[in-house]
C-alpha cells in the first residue's frame, strides 16, 4: 500500500527543515570564505 | 494580482542595480580578449562557491524540481534530481583538476576538444554544446517571462527584454569578470532568500506536518521513497545533467578562474552541498502544493507561482520576484559569456584574426546570443523537449570527451563513434523522438520500447562500453603534454585600438596552434 510506505512525518520534516538550515549554514561558509579571500588578497 | 508595473518596477529596479555593480566591477579590468573569456587564478574558494552555484541555479529550479515532485514521481523523483545535480559538481574536483593540468592555458572545452581529438570530434563537441547552452539560456528567458506573465500579467516580451537587455549591458562590458562579480552578490542574495522563503512558504501552507498529512490523506505515492517511477525519473534525470554539465563551458570557465587546486576543491565541493537541499525545498513545494489541491499534475510546473498568486500577500510575492530575477540574471550572464567565450577561442585559432577583431568578435557574439534568448524567451515556446534532447545528446558525448583528458589511446575517430553509438543508442528509445523516427520506412517496426530511462542510461551505456573498447583496442598514441601547446594566448591588449605582438612565445618556441593532424601529426 502506498501510504504505508511513505516516509515518517519525522523523516518529512527533518527533510525540509534540515533543508532549510543547510542553505542557511553554506550561506554562512560562503560569507565568511569571502571575507577571508579579501583578507588574503 | 499584483500590479504589472510594480512587479516591471522591482524588476527593473534589481537588473539596474546588479548591472551597475558588473560595470563597476569590471572597470579597469578587461584589457584584452583573454580578460573577457577568462578569470584565469583569479577566485578563492568563496567566490568559486557562490559563482558555480549562481550559474548552475537558474530559474529553472523554482520549475522543474516541483514538476519532478508533483508529476513524476514525488520524493524519489526530486531526490534523483537533488542527487544528479551534485554528482557533476563533485565529479568537477578531481576533473578540473585534470583539465587544469593537461590545459593550464586553455579558455574552452571545445578548445580541448580539437587539441586532442581534432577536427570532427571538436565540431561534434561544439554543437552538442552549443546547443544546450543556449537552451538552457531559452529556457531561463521563457522561464522567467512565464511566471511574471503569471503573477503580475506582465506582457512576456516586456520582461525578456528589460532582463535579458541589462545583462547583455554588463555581460558585453565586463565578460566573464562581471559575471564573476555580480554571481556572488547574487548568490548572498539569493540564499537568504531561499531560506525565508521557502520557511516562510512551508509554514503559510501549515507546516511540513500539515502537508505530511495532506499527502498521507491524499493516497498518492508523493512521499514513497520506494515509488517506481520516481525511481526511474530521478536516475534518468541524473544522467542528463550529468553530460550537460560536463559540456557546460560555463562550468570549464569556473574551473580556470580557481586560484589554485584548494580553491577549485573546496568552491566545488561547497556547491555540490548547497545545491542539494535546494533542490529538495523546490521540488517538496511541488509535492506540498499537490498534496494539498493547490495544483494539478497539468500545472505542477508553475506550482510554486500559482500557489504564490493565490496564498502569499504582495510583499512576499515582490521578495520571489526578485529571488526568480537573481536566480536567471545569474544563470543567463553566465550563459552568454559561455556560449561567446567558445566560438571566441575557437575563432582565434581558426582564422588569423587580430586581437580588436576578436574582441569585436567576442563582444558581436555575446550580443547575437543575447538577442536570440531574449527573442526565444518573449515567445513562451516550451522548451522541455529540446532541453530533454540536449540533455540526451550531450549524456552521449561526455564520456568518451572527458576520457581524453586521462587517455592517449582514445583516438578522435574512436571518441566520435563512441558518441554517435550512444546518441544511436539514445535516440532509439527516446520518446520525444519516437513518433520522427517512426516516419521513416523499414525503421518504425525495429524500434524498442519507447522509454526514457533506457534512453539516457543507453546513451551513456552505449558511449562508455564504446569508448572503453576503441580504449582497449587501439593506441592513438595522442600527446598530452602536447595539448597546451595548441592553445592560443589572447592576451595582448586591444584597449587602445588593438596592436598585435609579433608572434607569442608559444610560436617562437615552435608550439603554434594547429592541430597535429593539419601538419602529418609529427608533433606526437
Amino acid at each position: 500500500m502506498i501510504v504505508a510506505s511513505a516516509v515518517a512525518p519525522t523523516t518529512f520534516a527533518a527533510l525540509v527543515w534540515g533543508s532549510v538550515l543547510l542553505v542557511v549554514v553554506v550561506f554562512v561558509y560562503i560569507a565568511r570564505a569571502l571575507v577571508l579571500d579579501r583578507q588574503s588578497a | 494580482m499584483v500590479s504589472s508595473a510594480l512587479v516591471l518596477g522591482v524588476t527593473a529596479a534589481t537588473v539596474a542595480v546588479f548591472t551597475a555593480i558588473g560595470l563597476l566591477a569590471a572597470r579597469g579590468r578587461v584589457d584584452s580578449v583573454e580578460d573577457f573569456i577568462s578569470a584565469r587564478d583569479s577566485a578563492g574558494h568563496g567566490t568559486v562557491t557562490a559563482t558555480v552555484v549562481a550559474s548552475m541555479m537558474g530559474a529553472w529550479i523554482l520549475f522543474s524540481p516541483a514538476e519532478a515532485g508533483a508529476a513524476f514521481g514525488g520524493l524519489p523523483a526530486i531526490l534523483g534530481y537533488a542527487i544528479g545535480s551534485t554528482i557533476p559538481l563533485l565529479l568537477f574536483i578531481p576533473v578540473g583538476s585534470r583539465i587544469r593540468s593537461v590545459m593550464p592555458s586553455g579558455h574552452s572545452l571545445t578548445e580541448f576538444a580539437y587539441a586532442r581529438f581534432g577536427p570532427a570530434m571538436y565540431l561534434f563537441v561544439l554543437v552538442v554544446s552549443v546547443f544546450y547552452m543556449f537552451v538552457f539560456l531559452a529556457a531561463e528567458m521563457t522561464g522567467i517571462a512565464g511566471a511574471l506573465s503569471l503573477v503580475a500579467g506582465v506582457p512576456q516580451w516586456q520582461t525578456a527584454l528589460l532582463i535579458g537587455g541589462f545583462v547583455l549591458i554588463y555581460t558585453v562590458y565586463g565578460g566573464l569578470v562581471a559575471s564573476i562579480v555580480t554571481d556572488t552578490i547574487q548568490t548572498l542574495v539569493v540564499l537568504p532568500l531561499l531560506a525565508v522563503g521557502f520557511g516562510g512558504a512551508l509554514v503559510a501552507l501549515g507546516g511540513a506536518g500539515e502537508i505530511h498529512a495532506a499527502a498521507i490523506a491524499a493516497d498518492t505515492p508523493l512521499l514513497d521513497p520506494s515509488f517506481r517511477p520516481g525511481i526511474e525519473f530521478g536516475i534518468y534525470v541524473a544522467f542528463a545533467i550529468l553530460g550537460a554539465n560536463m559540456l557546460n563551458q560555463g562550468i570549464w570557465q569556473r574551473v580556470y578562474a580557481a586560484d589554485g587546486e584548494v580553491a577549485l576543491r573546496r568552491g566545488f565541493g561547497a556547491a555540490a552541498v548547497v545545491v542539494v537541499p535546494m533542490i529538495l525545498l523546490a521540488g517538496l513545494f511541488g509535492v506540498a502544493a499537490t498534496a494539498l489541491g493547490l495544483t494539478g499534475p497539468d500545472t505542477a510546473s508553475i506550482a510554486f507561482f500559482l500557489v504564490l498568486e493565490e496564498a502569499f500577500p504582495t510583499w512576499v510575492t515582490l521578495v520571489v520576484v526578485v529571488l526568480v530575477v537573481l536566480l536567471v540574471m545569474s544563470s543567463a550572464d553566465t550563459m552568454f559569456n559561455a556560449i561567446a567565450s567558445v566560438v571566441t577561442a575557437d575563432l582565434a585559432r581558426l582564422v588569423d584574426a587580430d586581437q580588436r577583431t576578436l574582441w569585436l568578435g567576442g563582444r558581436g557574439l555575446t550580443v547575437a546570443v543575447a538577442l536570440g534568448a531574449i527573442i526565444i524567451g518573449a515567445q513562451g515556446y516550451s522548451v522541455l523537449q529540446l532541453f530533454l534532447t540536449a540533455d540526451l545528446l550531450a549524456a552521449a558525448v561526455f564520456f568518451p570527451f572527458i576520457s581524453g583528458l586521462y587517455t592517449e589511446r582514445l583516438s578522435g575517430p574512436g571518441a566520435i563513434l563512441a558518441g554517435v553509438s550512444g546518441i544511436a543508442a539514445g535516440v532509439a528509445h527516446f520518446p520525444l523522438l519516437r513518433a520522427a523516427l517512426a516516419t521513416i520506412p523499414q525503421v518504425d517496426g525495429m524500434l524498442p520500447e519507447p522509454s526514457f530511462l533506457v534512453a539516457f542510461a543507453g546513451a551513456t551505456g552505449a558511449s562508455v562500453a564504446v569508448t572503453l573498447v576503441a580504449t582497449a583496442l587501439s593506441d592513438a598514441g595522442a600527446d598530452l603534454d602536447a595539448i597546451d601547446g595548441r592553445v592560443r594566448a589572447l592576451d595582448d591588449p586591444v584597449a587602445d585600438g588593438g596592436v598585435e605582438r609579433p608572434s607569442t612565445a608559444r610560436e617562437e618556441s615552435g608550439q603554434d596552434d594547429r592541430h597535429p593532424a593539419e601538419d602529418g601529426g609529427e608533433r606526437r
